[in-house]
C-alpha cells in the first residue's frame, strides 16, 4: 500500500520535543528560528538561502504580533545571562 | 423570533464582527485547502486567537473558520484529489475527473454555487429549528442530560463505517478516561496526577484537538510521503450555461435537506451526509446519467457538495439547543465555547442570545462571503496548494505548539503534545479514528458533572435512569442502540471465523 518514511517523521518529534526543552533556555527567537531551519532540513530541503527566507518573516513576524498584542514572550535564560540580567 | 434574528443581525453587522465572519472564511479556506488538515485542525488553530475576543465575536469567528474549511477542503479535493476531510471525498468522486478533463473551473464553481445554497438552505432550516428545539430541551434535568450524552455518544460509534464499530467506542472510552485526568470538581480529589503539579488542571481540549489533529495529520502527510498531483491553473473558466445550472438546481434542494437532517442527528456528520447524498443521486439518475456518476458528473459533484455543508450548518443545532456536540468538530466548538466562560445547552438562548443569534445570522453572511469571495479568487487561492511540503509541515507544527503554548505558558505541554501526537499517529495508522476519541474527551466532563448531580438529587438512587418519561424513551433508544455496533462486530467476527475454519476444513 503506501511506503511509510518512518526516519523523518521521528527525527520531527524529537525536534519537537527537543525545541519543547530548549524553548525558555534559548528564548522564542533563537528556538523557533532553530526548530524551523531544522524541519525544513529533515524534511529534505537543501538550499539554505530559501530556508532562511521561509523561516525568519515568520519567526519575527509572530514576534512583532505578540509584542503588538502585548503577550509577553520570554527572552529565554541564555540572552538574560548574557546581557547580565538577573532573572532569578 | 423575528425578534432574535434582528438581534443577531444588530450583533454581526458591525464592522468588527464582520470583518472576523470575513477573517475566519478566509483563513478556514486557506487552512482547509491544505491537504490532510481538516476543520478540526483549522478550529482548534484559530482558537487561541479568539481568546481575547468577547464570546459572540469568538463563535463568530470560529463558525466561519468551520464552513471555510470545509470549502477549501472541498477545492483541494478537486484540484488533486487529496481531500483534507472526510466530509470532502465524495467531492472528489466527480469533481477530481472534471478537472482533470479541464473543466476544473467548472468543478469548482459547481462546488462553490452547491455549498453556498446548500450552506444557506439550511441556515433557513436551523432558524426554524433551533428555537423550538431549545423550548423543548428547558425541561431537560440532569438525568436526562446524562441519558442524551451517553445516547450521542453510542451513535457516533453506531454510525462509524462498517468494521469500525468497536474501534470508534474504544477511542471513546478513551476519551472518557482522559478526561478523568486532573482535579475532581465535586470532590477536590485529584485524579490521575502522578503528583504533578502540570496536570492538577487536567489535560486542555485545545493540547488534546491540536495533538490528535494538527499534529498528527502532519505527521502522516510526512509518513506517507506521496508524490503531488502537478497542478494546472492555467485555464480555469468558472462560466457555466443555463442547462447546467438547471439540472443541479434539484440536486441541491434534495441533497440540502437529506445533510441538514443527517447534520443534526448526533453522531451522523459532513459525512456520512455527503456519501448518502451521492448515493441517493445516482440512484435517482437516469441511465445515460448513471453512468457518468465518477466520471465527472455535474451532478455528482452538486449532491455531496450541497449536502456536506448542510450537515455542517445542521450540526449546530445540538450544538446551540441541548450543548451536546454530534461531531468532533462541533466538539471543538463547544470545548471553545467552554472555555470563554460559557455555559452551553437550552439556557444559552435565554442567556445568551446575542451569542445563539449572531452565529445563525453571521452563518448567513459566511456564505455570501465564501460564495463572493471565493469565486473570483479561486485560481489564486489555489496557488497555495504549490507551497512545498517541506516548508508547509514544520510551520503547522509551529503554529500548533504555539497555539498551546501562548495559552499555558507551560513547556511541560509541549512535551506532552509530542507524546499524544505520537501515540495518535500510530493509532491512525492502525485506523482508529480520532474524533471520537475528542468528543469523548470533551463530552466526558459534562457527563460526570451531570450523573454526579442526578445522583445527588435523587440521594444516591440510580432509578432516575428509568423514572422519568423523556429518558426512558432515550433510554430505551439507548439500549436498543448501544449493543448493536458491538453485537454487528462481534457477528463480523464470529462470521470471518467461521469461514476461516471452513477453509481450513
Amino acid at each position: 500500500m503506501f511506503e511509510l518514511h518512518w526516519s523523518p517523521a521521528l527525527q520531527l518529534l524529537l525536534a519537537m520535543s527537543v525545541y519543547g526543552i530548549v524553548f525558555e533556555y534559548l528564548g522564542f527567537i533563537v528556538a523557533t528560528l532553530l526548530f524551523l531551519l531544522a524541519g525544513f532540513a529533515i524534511l529534505g530541503e537543501r538550499r539554505p538561502g530559501l530556508m532562511l527566507v521561509a523561516a525568519l518573516p515568520l519567526t519575527l513576524g509572530f514576534w512583532l504580533l505578540m509584542e503588538f498584542l502585548g503577550i509577553y514572550l520570554g527572552p529565554g535564560e541564555l540572552f538574560l545571562s548574557w546581557v547580565g540580567a538577573d532573572y532569578s | 423570533m423575528l425578534e432574535g434574528i434582528l438581534l443577531g443581525l444588530q450583533t454581526v453587522l458591525t464592522i468588527n464582527n464582520l470583518f472576523l465572519v470575513f477573517a475566519g472564511c478566509a483563513t478556514g479556506t486557506l487552512i482547509g485547502m491544505l491537504p490532510g488538515l481538516g476543520p478540526i485542525s483549522a478550529i482548534a488553530l484559530m482558537i487561541p486567537v479568539t481568546y481575547g475576543f468577547d464570546p459572540a465575536s469568538g463563535m463568530i469567528l470560529l463558525a466561519g473558520v468551520y464552513y471555510g474549511a470545509i470549502f477549501g477542503g472541498s477545492t483541494s479535493s478537486i484540484l488533486i484529489n487529496a481531500p483534507g476531510v472526510a466530509g470532502t471525498v465524495a467531492t472528489a468522486f466527480d469533481g477530481y475527473p472534471l478537472a482533470r478533463s479541464g473543466h476544473a473551473g467548472k468543478a469548482l464553481a459547481t462546488a462553490a454555487y452547491s455549498s453556498f445554497a446548500g450552506g444557506t438552505l439550511a441556515t433557513l432550516f436551523l432558524v426554524l429549528a433551533a428555537p423550538i428545539l431549545a423550548d423543548l430541551s428547558l425541561g431537560f434535568r440532569s438525568a436526562d442530560y446524562f441519558i442524551l450524552m451517553l445516547l450521542g455518544l453510542s451513535l457516533v460509534s453506531a454510525f462509524s463505517p462498517p468494521g469500525e464499530y468497536l474501534k470508534a467506542l474504544l477511542m471513546i472510552l478513551l476519551g472518557l478516561m482522559l478526561s478523568t485526568v486532573g482535579t475532581d470538581l465535586s470532590a477536590g480529589v485529584q485524579r490521575f496526577t502522578f503528583g504533578r503539579m502540570d496536570l492538577i488542571d487536567g489535560i486542555s481540549f485545545l493540547l488534546l484537538a491540536m495533538a490528535t489533529f494538527a499534529l498528527s495529520e502532519a505527521m502522516m502527510m510526512v509518513l506517507k510521503q506521496s508524490k503531488a498531483q502537478p497542478l494546472d491553473l492555467s485555464s480555469i473558466d468558472i462560466r457555466m450555461t443555463r442547462d447546467e445550472i438547471r439540472s443541479i438546481i434539484p440536486v441541491i434542494s434534495r441533497s440540502s435537506i437529506l445533510g441538514f437532517l443527517i447534520g443534526v442527528l448526533p453522531g451522523a456528520g459532513a459525512t456520512i451526509a455527503s456519501f448518502l447524498a451521492y448515493g441517493a443521486e445516482r440512484s435517482l439518475a437516469t441511465r445515460e446519467e448513471k453512468a457518468m456518476f465518477g466520471k465527472g458528473s455535474l451532478k455528482g459533484l452538486a449532491a455531496p457538495e450541497a449536502a456536506n455543508n448542510a450537515a455542517c450548518t445542521g450540526s449546530f443545532v445540538p450544538l446551540l439547543t441541548l450543548g451536546i456536540p454530534g461531531s468532533g468538530t462541533t466538539a471543538v466548538l463547544l470545548g471553545a465555547l467552554i472555555s470563554y466562560g460559557i455555559q452551553p445547552g437550552p439556557r444559552l438562548i435565554v442567556d445568551e442570545p446575542e451569542i445563539f443569534w449572531s452565529v445563525i445570522v453571521s452563518m448567513y453572511f459566511g456564505n455570501v462571503i465564501l460564495l463572493i469571495l471565493n469565486l473570483p479568487l479561486i485560481p489564486y487561492i489555489a496557488r497555495l496548494l504549490t507551497i512545498p511540503r517541506q516548508f508547509l509541515i514544520p510551520m503547522i507544527m509551529f503554529f500548533s505548539l504555539m497555539g498551546v503554548y501562548l495559552v499555558s505558558f507551560n513547556t511541560f505541554d509541549l512535551q506532552m503534545m509530542v507524546v499524544i501526537a505520537a501515540i495518535a499517529t500510530m493509532l491512525r495508522l492502525l485506523g482508529f479514528p480520532m474524533a471520537p476519541l475528542l468528543l469523548g474527551f470533551i463530552l466526558g466532563g459534562m457527563l460526570e458533572d451531570n450523573l454526579r448531580r442526578a445522583v445527588t438529587l435523587s440521594d444516591g438512587e440510580l432509578s432516575f435512569l428509568w423514572d422519568r418519561p423523556t429518558h426512558a424513551g432515550t433510554a430505551d433508544l439507548d439500549h436498543t442502540r448501544a449493543p448493536k455496533p458491538t453485537c454487528a462486530f462481534f457477528l463480523d467476527q464470529a462470521c470471518q471465523g467461521t469461514r476461516e475454519l471452513i477453509r481450513c476444513a
